[in-house]
């Protein structure tokens, strides 16, 4: 029995979550049973009536015979029941081919003009011609009886495919490409499918997937009778609040809005497309009141986290296609498309990443924080990423990122699946309990190839001891994977930038929330940084942490620049000169220096920095960056192409790749580049504002107007996000943007008027964002006014204007070389990049 | 949640110490909060907190459970664990918002080990949120219950080297299937019709045994089973 179904034993309807997919009421009942009479022993006859009585239960009587003539048709099986109506195996002998015929509801005899509506929608249906759509070929009536005549798909529905288990990420994704395929081509005719589910998708033996009754569902509409709305597989029609009519679908895979009898329309496919995703890769329907409970009051996107068993690239498409609110949803088939073709090459056997690799490799999966505070995660991580940092520097032994193997945290695969995707000969994984002072750490070493343990060992301390643990590990690693172990590596392996434990904890504590790309954890970062200071006046890393989390506070707008520089350049220097031998130090002195407009002094240290960690991939993006401000653009796009290699998954190195993309005027590749970013990490807003930009620049002023809306909406300015529709309707292009434009300027002022909210809950608003809005938005003295001012504010990397394309309008007036000359630190030279 | 026989469930340790409590009831309430937790996480989120503050909350919950000896004022005429985790949620929740909480929540003093991101799919999977956040910790109470038996069961295959066995059989559990025939089901599972009859009836024994067993470990008295198991089918379908 698959889930979601009715129960053949009670006829109660199985909910969703039921353990199993189970009957609840009956699960109940065998533990009654068993009180009543312990001791009975089966009788298997009584048993086999029982189950005669409940398959005959199960299947009502067909409402035609084999043998039954159609005219042109014979009827020679029964293929199956629905909710609208029974479905037959016909052979046509006019055309000499077997078709499928769906005879529609009673009803349509009594209703003429039902009828008619329903013959104008059949025509539309017809039209869909798509190889992986059941082509409707036409409505006809015979004997009294009205039936769609239907392309016959032979092979099985994708229901039955997922009731023999989950369906594993190689072979869903070519399925999920093909359904997605099917709906893009229905929502550009405007056809909206409306039930789609897991009996409605056939599987044919060719590998082929064909989407059938496609719009049917709104096609009878009003034709239908009202099943339980509790019989969550089948297609419903629930009465609406909303719009006094009918809410066609099926309850398992019904969007929000649509349950909630609110207009639909293609994202509302695009739900149901998650929902069956989602059942796809774990076996199991996406229950129904997910949507309507907690994650439709919250309305954000539900964390990746929610999808643990599907794979870490995944999890985030996943959230993006079932974010309750239909706003945040992907809005078109097209995105997701993106995203699972992005997704396909890492499932490809014969893709880059399985290329045969001499060096040995290995993947250091974060520690498992076994003691159940989530508090206590950046210690696990920390260990972890110390190692990887450790590791990565010696050489003969290949590293993969920290961004790239985080993400099977909490992700239940099977280590020759995770080495797999990381392209690595070796995993290592591991877990961490703490209790008080006790630290019990156990790591074992996995072949990639076959699963089996290369070493394992349990490491039972006081958490003093933590430094010596990874110690023992990164040794048994490096004596495992290689032949010998030098005694410099085993040196290096074992430097320590603080004998402090506690400050060594809040420096991973300050990273972990720097690593995060969540602006309100920049903070939080600082006083970390702080603190560990506090405890060891000494420690370099924890004073490079504070420049970049000052930096980052300046760039992201959530301090005054000005502010954010010197407490920035104090820890540079600081860290400098307690130890001018780490690559950390050298890249937060880089991004200090560009941030303050010394091209020389960036170009020196974030060149020192990859001298020093040439893996280091923040460090290449940042350089590359650095680099698109001179004429050396092939080398600024080979230094990103290593960072991207270095860190696929990292969503700063990928928001940098789309900025120099974008930069550079490729925009089909900007595009590419920031839906791979929202496939990562839906939350990461600026990749909408790379879309809005790139779709404007190729005319497609309707994508790039959803892209603002996407993005104001994402900040929480719904009713701005409204306003801008409204706008674009009246004004065009032009007027929708100045009206963010004003709203901008109203947040510059508001923030400078407010000065008596504390310092870390307010929230900077940098003059370039009215300047770069009324720059797009073709208000040339108004943008001038504002570049004006951020050039009196010294705002940070205004150096963008020189190339970045929302300033072309602007380049060829006086004004714009006087502006140029304004800059902090003046444009980039080529010899700053020698 | 160990096996153990009726007349010494988990929660009558508990309470036959209640008021001088011994390791072995502190592990048997320990026991039972590792498995009754989830219930009450989905009745703190229903109740309107946020993640991370349900997070918090039942955590310090049962740190002050597990710490403290809340059990004293337990009656045994109301003795479910049920009922009492219900009542001291509640107590607590009420204490809670009348103070400021204090930021050594969770720190140093866990003893259960939560998996929220597991429970938090729970709750925005499990019974229907329309539901008032009395009859959705019941409905999860029953939904718990009812895994912690299949969870028993498939231990006890799986020991028995018989994990595949399980697997084809559990959709049994409920009844016959419309779509699986017992010939196919033999098939499967390469033995006979009658072997595989009489190994689902089995199974659907050892099951009930298990969930009466389950059961039992919440309730006082053995007379109590029955009631609290018609309880919880009445609730397991809102």
């Amino acid at each position: 029995m698959s889930p979601s179904e009715k129960c053949p034993e009670c006829g109660a309807a199985i909910p969703p979550y039921a353990p199993a997919g189970l009957c609840l009421k009956c699960m109940f009942q065998h533990g009654l049973d068993t009180g009543e009479d312990a001791e009975t022993v089966l009788n298997p006859e009584v048993h086999e009536v029982h189950a005669e009585r409940h398959s005959r239960n199960a299947l009502r009587e067909p409402q035609l015979s084999i043998g039954t003539r159609l005219g042109v048709f014979e009827i020679v099986g029964h293929l199956g029941a629905g909710g609208q109506g029974d479905v037959y195996r016909a052979r046509d002998f006019k055309l000499g081919r077997d078709v499928a015929i769906k005879v529609l509801p009673a009803e349509f005899l009594d209703k003429p003009d039902r009828l008619i509506r329903f013959q104008q929608e059949a025509r539309i249906l017809a039209a869909l011609n798509h190889p992986n759509i059941g082509a409707v070929y036409e409505l006809r009536e015979e004997n009294h009886l009205h039936f769609l005549v239907l392309e016959l798909v032979e092979g099985k529905t994708l229901s039955r495919r997922i009731a023999e288990g989950p369906i594993p990420m190689p072979d869903a994704l070519p399925i999920a490409i093909q359904i997605g395929e099917a709906l893009e081509a229905a929502h550009e005719r405007g056809i909206i499918h409306r039930d789609l589910k897991p009996a409605n998708i056939m599987l044919t033996g060719k590998g082929a997937v064909k989407v059938l009754d496609f719009g049917i569902a709104k096609a009878l509409e009003s034709q239908t009778d009202r099943p339980s709305a509790a019989d969550a597989n089948a297609a419903t029609a629930i009465p609406s609040t909303h719009t006094g009519g009918l809410i066609l679908g099926t309850p398992a895979y019904m969007a929000p809005e649509q349950r909630a009898g609110m207009d639909v329309d293609q994202r509302t496919d695009i739900w149901a497309f998650g929902s069956v995703l989602y059942e796809m890769l774990t076996g199991r329907p996406l229950c129904q009141s997910y949507p309507t409970g907690a994650a439709e009051r919250e309305s954000e996107p539900p964390p990746a986290w929610l999808f643990p068993e599907v794979s870490p690239g995944m999890a985030p498409l996943l959230s993006r296609l079932l974010t309750p609110n239909p706003d945040l949803r992907f809005q078109h088939m097209r995105q997701v498309l993106e995203g699972l073709r992005e997704l396909q090459p890492e499932f490809n056997v014969q893709g880059e990443k399985r290329n045969a690799n001499t060096v040995p490799s290995i993947a250091i999966l974060p520690f498992v924080n076994i003691d159940g505070n989530p508090e206590n995660e950046y210690f696990s991580d920390g260990l972890a990423e110390e190692m990887i940092w450790g590791l990565s520097k010696l050489p003969g032994l290949r590293v993969a990122a920290r961004s790239s193997s985080f993400r099977f945290r909490g992700v239940d695969l099977d280590i020759r699946e995770v080495g797999r995707q990381l392209g690595v000969t070796t995993v290592l994984e591991g877990s961490v309990r703490r209790a008080g002072n006790l630290l019990r750490v156990t790591a074992k070493l996995v072949n990639a190839a076959d699963g089996y343990h290369l070493w394992s060992e349990r490491y039972d301390r006081d958490a003093d001891d933590v430094f010596a643990i990874q110690d023992e590990i990164a040794v048994a690693i490096v004596e495992n994977l290689r032949s010998e172990m030098l005694d410099e590596e085993k040196t290096r392996l074992s430097m320590r930038h603080t004998s402090s434990l506690e400050a060594h904890d809040l420096y991973l504590k300050g990273r972990h929330h720097l690593n995060s790309i969540s602006l309100n954890r920049l903070w939080k970062s600082v006083d970390c940084f702080r603190h560990a200071i506090q405890l060891d006046p000494g420690y370099a890393l924890a004073y490079a942490g504070l420049t970049e989390s000052y930096c980052s506070l300046g760039l992201w707008g959530l301090i005054d620049p000005r502010e954010a520089a010197p407490e920035a350049r104090a820890a540079a220097m600081k860290a400098l000169a307690l130890d001018e031998t780490l690559s950390e130090v050298h890249h937060a002195l880089g991004l200090l220096s560009a941030f303050c407009g010394e091209w020389s002094n960036a170009r020196r240290e974030f060149r020192r920095a990859i001298e020093l960690s040439p893996d280091h991939a923040s460090g290449r993006a940042c350089h590359a960056m650095f680099l698109r401000f001179t004429s050396k653009r092939e080398q600024a796009l080979a230094e990103m192409k290593v960072a991207l290699e270095l860190e696929p998954h990292s969503v700063l190195v990928n928001a940098g790749a789309a900025y120099l993309f974008f930069s550079f005027r490729h925009y089909d590749d900007a595009i590419r580049q920031s839906h791979k970013i929202l496939a990562m990490e839906p939350n990461f807003f600026q990749a909408h504002g790379y879309l809005a930009f790139a779709y404007a620049r190729k005319g497609m002023l309707d994508k790039s107007i959803e892209e603002w809306r996407a993005l104001l909406s994402q900040r929480g300015y719904k009713r701005l996000a409204w306003g801008v529709r409204r706008a674009y309707e009246r004004a065009g292009y032009g007027g929708a943007i100045k009206k963010i434009a004003q709203r901008s300027v109203l947040a510059y002022y508001a923030v400078r008027l407010l000065r008596w909210i504390p310092r870390k809950e307010r929230r900077f608003c940098s003059p370039m964002l009215p300047a770069v809005m009324y720059a797009e938005a073709g208000e040339k003295d108004l943008a001038f006014k504002w570049l004006d001012r951020a050039c009196a504010e010294r705002t940070p990397l205004m150096i963008g204007i020189t190339e970045d394309p929302p300033w072309d309008g602007l380049r060829s007036d006086p004004r714009f070389n006087e502006i140029i000359g304004k800059i902090e630190g003046g444009p980039v030279r080529d010899d700053d990049a020698i | 949640m160990g096996m153990r026989t009726f007349e010494t469930t988990s929660w009558t340790v508990v309470l036959a110490a209640k008021d001088e409590q011994t390791a072995v009831s502190r592990s048997a309430l320990h026991d039972l909060c590792e498995t009754y937790w989830p219930p009450l996480y989905s009745y703190i989120r229903h109740k309107g907190y946020s993640v991370e503050n349900a997070q918090d909350l039942t955590q310090e919950f049962f740190t002050n459970l597990l710490a403290k000896n809340y059990l004293k004022d337990v009656e045994p005429a109301k003795g479910r664990f049920r009922s009492f985790l219900f009542a001291s949620v509640n107590h607590f929740l009420a204490n809670e918002r009348a103070k400021e909480r204090t930021l050594k929540r969770g720190g140093g003093h866990t003893h259960l080990s939560l998996d929220y991101s597991e429970a938090e799919q729970r709750y925005a999977c499990g019974p229907s949120h329309a539901l008032s956040p009395t009859a959705l910790f019941d409905a999860e109470w029953a939904r718990t219950t009812l895994e912690t038996a299949l969870r028993q069961l498939e231990a006890e295959y799986a020991k028995a080297g018989k994990a595949h066995v399980f697997d084809g059989l559990k959709s049994f559990l409920a009844g016959t299937r419309a779509d699986l025939s017992y010939e196919d089901l033999a098939h499967r599972l390469d033995m006979s019709e009658g072997a595989a009859k009489v190994a689902v009836h089995r199974l659907r024994k050892r099951y009930g045994a298990l969930l009466r067993n389950a059961i039992g470990n919440t309730v006082e008295r053995p007379d109590d089973v029955d009631e609290e198991l018609r309880y919880l089918a009445k609730v397991a379908g809102s």
